[in-house]
């Protein structure tokens, strides 16, 4: 089931009035059932999968919660990390990997081909594959203790709000909060259905209705290079708008709904486009992606602590990186996308301190430039209000990292888009025949309605992200008077209704 | 809760009503009544109705639209009979589906019992077979769901959600569409928004020669809707393709339990008659050619037919091929005129008592052509 379906309309307020007609006790069986219909309602087959996975980390957890030494938890560790990692395996990265054997096979002139299973690959295995093993991990390190209630460990695995998309949560966070009690809540309930539209807005107003300029830039009949020029930059930008507002809606339509419910789920995105720097960015881009593979993989990389020597902090996390990459995607240009950040990401630690260094420099002349002036310009000569300035080089600094790291972000992100690694060349060479652009073409391919509605949505979704940087939105629209909140309400639903897309596109990380 | 649940209610009910209020009798006044006739296709039948009694019906797909002129069917009907009251009309519409003729067409006998009385409706046999379709198949396709709403009745709704091959959402879409205006303009306010910047950024080249297709039926004239329409009729030739030759095949056998039986029943409790006829079809979109998959449909249709004495008309001599179906899907303006005359001559040859042909009878085809004449091999 989509969120942006009609399904969905009518499965929420079903489920949100049954959960809170019921006793707290009957809760989570609703809503584990709920889950299950939800997840099912896709294809029911998978659901094996998820139980599967349930029934391992439950079993698991169960028994590494009866052993003290960590040394007798490890089987049960390794049972955990086997079944769950060989379902994706199996099911992501067997094709992959079958594929490119064949490949080197051929190329070696081997005769042999490996057999490529044809799976659909399960809605979401990536997600929730990831949230059990956690729940296994911290069990086995002795910071989360066993669950012992199968109903409420099932849910943890299941919660239809995050269950195919994330946010992935943690055990320590989400597990307490299913045992509270949970009573209704008006603010927070408005809050919830606040949150869910402006991720709404973001997926149907801002997702979708670009989309159809990179499908025709990017895969249309004509293939990938039809259009160069400023079609081809046009669309590697709107691209970072559409990767951004589909994910980072789909997570605050989760993180509505588990609100609604008086359930809280981890902020997921936070403003990532206005990062200085790629460790920053990756701080506010998929946040629990990044903590989860910085708290399992990074520091078990490092040995469990992050005292480690530079060289070897920075070779783990390139492999952490590299990874992040696979990841996203069973397919080498994910590999390639995640490789180059890495590489991005050392460089741009290694160069960190000689650059601060002439930031600082540029700061102290800038410093000693206002003592000289008596921090006061030239205007007060002419009889004019002294006009003071706050210091310039600190903000230049800020306002040339994020244009650098947003830049860095967009033009790794062809990798991504791209159907292949040979056809990433193309997508880069198209973006500098400025002599045959052809962006009249692309207009009358997708219609001058659908390409300004493009440009001004996403002109529109900069101005908000701007202001959202100086108010938090929910709470500053949940304080405005009601005439204007309501104002407010009616004109987004009016946007939606008007100028959204409902072609009822999935989420772009269900893929993964 | 309860307060949540007030406020909630109240809102949807005082927006909703608000927007509703304005599809119902707002649009209308800026857009004009034939806003309302977009979905609700029946509506100019049911005013002919009001006024006279209709003699001849065609009903079907946008192609029935394409193919029949329906001013030259009722010329030609009454220049055969002189003195007697002919009113011929075409409600071929677009993305309609069979369970959508089968309610227009009750709703009209049932609301117009005289105008109705002794009615001939006329369906749709491509290449002479009728599209075998029952109530457990879709009632209304995904593209347009709206268009079944205003066809339903409140009584209909029961069987619609239980036997209807819909999915969740159109059946929604559909219900919505029954009971308020909103979801069935709403869609034609967006298009036309798009569609009246798009004119006014990117007009058509003045030089630009018109597509020689008629805009009934919701048929698209337009270059950029011509190019949708033929992926359109490719996506729909692979889809039937599928269907009666993928694995299993659709059983087509059980004629008795289609949607064009009921209408047989139907039409003739009130006096009319049901008559098919072949409507011409590109040769892109005659699906598997005349392979034995074709000829045990058409074997299956001709013996229920025969059974129950139904005619199948074949409007001969019509030669046409694929430069006569501009978007693949629609016969050109500019021989509808024709094909209509040798459909008119073909029922006025059947009421006067003349025999007709099991199959389709052989005729010359233009050079270099498909030929109808291919089902003997």
């Amino acid at each position: 089931m989509l969120f942006n379906s009609l399904d969905f309309v009518f499965f929420f307020p079903a489920v949100v009035a049954a959960f809170f007609a019921l006793p707290h006790r009957a809760r989570p069986w609703l809503l584990l059932g709920a889950s299950y219909f939800f997840y099912g309602s896709w294809d029911a087959r998978y659901l094996l999968l998820l139980a599967l996975s349930t029934v391992t980390d439950y079993g698991a957890g169960l028994a590494m919660g009866r052993r003290r030494s960590k040394r007798a938890r490890r089987p049960w560790l390794l049972l955990s990390l086997g079944v769950n990692l060989g379902l994706l395996g199996a099911f992501k990265y067997s094709g992959m990997f079958a594929e490119t054997a064949n490949a080197l096979f051929g190329w070696m002139g081997v005769g042999y081909r490996a057999p490529v299973l044809e799976l659909l690959l399960p809605v979401g295995i990536s997600f929730y594959t990831f949230q059990t093993l956690a729940y296994s991990i911290d069990v086995y390190r002795g910071r989360q203790a066993a669950e012992r209630h199968f109903g409420l460990f099932a849910l943890y695995v299941s919660f239809f709000p995050q269950l195919v998309a994330g946010p992935i949560e943690r055990s320590q966070h989400l597990l307490p909060q299913f045992r509270e009690r949970v009573g209704f809540e008006y603010g927070r309930a408005v809050s919830g259905l606040r949150v869910m539209l402006g991720g709404f807005m973001m997926k149907l107003l801002v997702a979708d209705r670009v989309a159809p300029i990179l499908f025709a830039t990017y895969y249309g009949p004509e293939g990938v290079g039809a259009f160069y020029g400023w079609p081809a930059i046009i669309a590697t930008y709107l691209f970072m708008a559409q990767f951004y507002c589909d994910f980072a809606g789909y997570s605050l339509i989760a993180i509505g709904a588990a609100r609604v419910m008086g359930y809280d789920l981890m902020q997921n995105f936070d403003r990532p486009y206005f990062s200085a720097s790629l460790n920053e960015f990756w701080r506010r881009w998929h946040i629990s992606l990044m903590t989860w593979l910085r708290d399992y993989l990074w520091l078990p990389l490092n040995g469990g602590t992050n005292r480690v020597s530079k060289e070897r902090g920075l070779l783990s996390l390139f492999l952490v990186f590299v990874l992040s990459g696979l990841w996203h995607g069973a397919a080498w240009t994910f590999v390639v996308w995640g490789t180059l950040h890495g590489v991005a990401i050392v460089i741009g630690n290694v160069t960190r301190k000689p650059r601060n260094r002439l930031w600082k420099r540029a700061a102290d002349w800038e410093r000693g430039l206002r003592i000289r002036t008596s921090g006061r310009l030239a205007v007060r000569a002419a009889g004019l209000p002294a006009l003071r300035l706050p210091p310039l080089v600190p903000k230049l600094q800020r306002f040339i990292g994020v244009l650098v790291t947003f830049h860095i972000f967009t033009y790794l992100g062809v990798f991504f888009v791209a159907p292949s690694l040979g056809d990433v060349w193309s997508m880069y060479t198209a973006q500098f025949r400025f002599d045959q652009s052809n962006l009249g073409e692309l207009i009358a391919v997708v219609g001058p309605y659908q390409f300004f509605l493009s440009i001004a949505v996403v002109v529109g979704l900069v101005a908000v992200e701007i202001f959202q940087g100086r108010h938090d939105l929910d709470p500053w629209i949940g304080s405005r008077p009601w005439p204007l909140r309501w104002a407010i309400y009616l004109a987004c639903l009016g946007a939606l209704l008007l100028f959204g897309a409902f072609g009822g596109q999935e989420f772009i990380y269900f893929q993964f | 809760m309860k307060r949540f649940i007030l406020k909630g209610l109240l809102a949807v009910v005082l927006i909703g009503g608000a927007i509703e209020a304005t599809a119902r009798w707002g649009l209308p006044l800026l857009f004009g009544s034939g806003l309302a006739e977009l979905e609700d296709y029946y509506r100019p039948v049911r005013r002919v109705a009001e006024a006279e009694p209709i003699t001849h019906l065609a009903v079907g797909s946008s192609q029935v639209a394409a193919a029949i002129e329906a001013d030259t069917l009722e010329s030609l009907l009454r220049a055969a009979k002189p003195g007697q009251h002919v009113r011929a009309l075409n409600v071929g519409k677009g993305f309609s589906q069979q369970v959508q003729h089968y309610f227009g067409v009750r709703n009209l006998i049932e609301r117009y019992p005289e105008a109705t009385r002794g009615m001939t409706v006329f369906l749709e046999a491509p290449s002479g077979v009728a599209d075998f379709r029952t109530w457990d198949d879709q009632w209304a396709l995904a593209q347009w769901p709206s268009l079944l709403g205003p066809l339903l009745t409140t009584r209909d709704l029961p069987r619609f959600w239980l036997q209807a091959d819909n999915e969740f959402g159109d059946k929604v879409r559909a219900t919505a569409a029954h009971f308020f205006y909103t979801p069935r303009y709403f869609r034609h306010l967006r298009l036309r928004m798009e569609a009246a910047v798009n004119r006014r950024l990117m007009p058509p080249p003045e030089d630009e020669e018109e597509v020689d297709l008629t805009n009934a039926g919701g048929i698209r004239t337009d270059r950029a809707g011509v190019e949708l329409t033929r992926l359109e009729a490719m996506r729909e030739r692979n889809e039937r393709w599928v269907e009666q030759h993928g694995e299993g095949g659709r059983d087509a056998s059980d004629w008795e339990a289609s949607i064009w039986a009921d209408m047989v029943r139907l039409v003739r409790s009130h006096g009319g008659e049901v008559v098919f006829f072949d409507m011409p079809q590109s040769p892109v979109m005659q699906v598997g050619g005349r392979d034995q998959v074709y000829r045990e449909r058409q074997d299956a249709f001709n013996t229920w037919a025969r059974a129950n004495d139904l005619a199948i008309l074949y409007p001969r001599p019509f030669l046409y091929d694929e430069t006569d179906f501009p978007d693949h899907l629609h016969l050109r303006k500019s021989r509808h005129d024709e094909y209509t005359t040798r459909l008119a001559e073909a029922y006025l040859r059947w009421e006067q008592g003349e025999p007709l042909p099991d199959a389709p009878p052989p005729q010359d085809a233009r050079p270099g052509t498909v030929d109808e004449s291919d089902e003997a091999q």
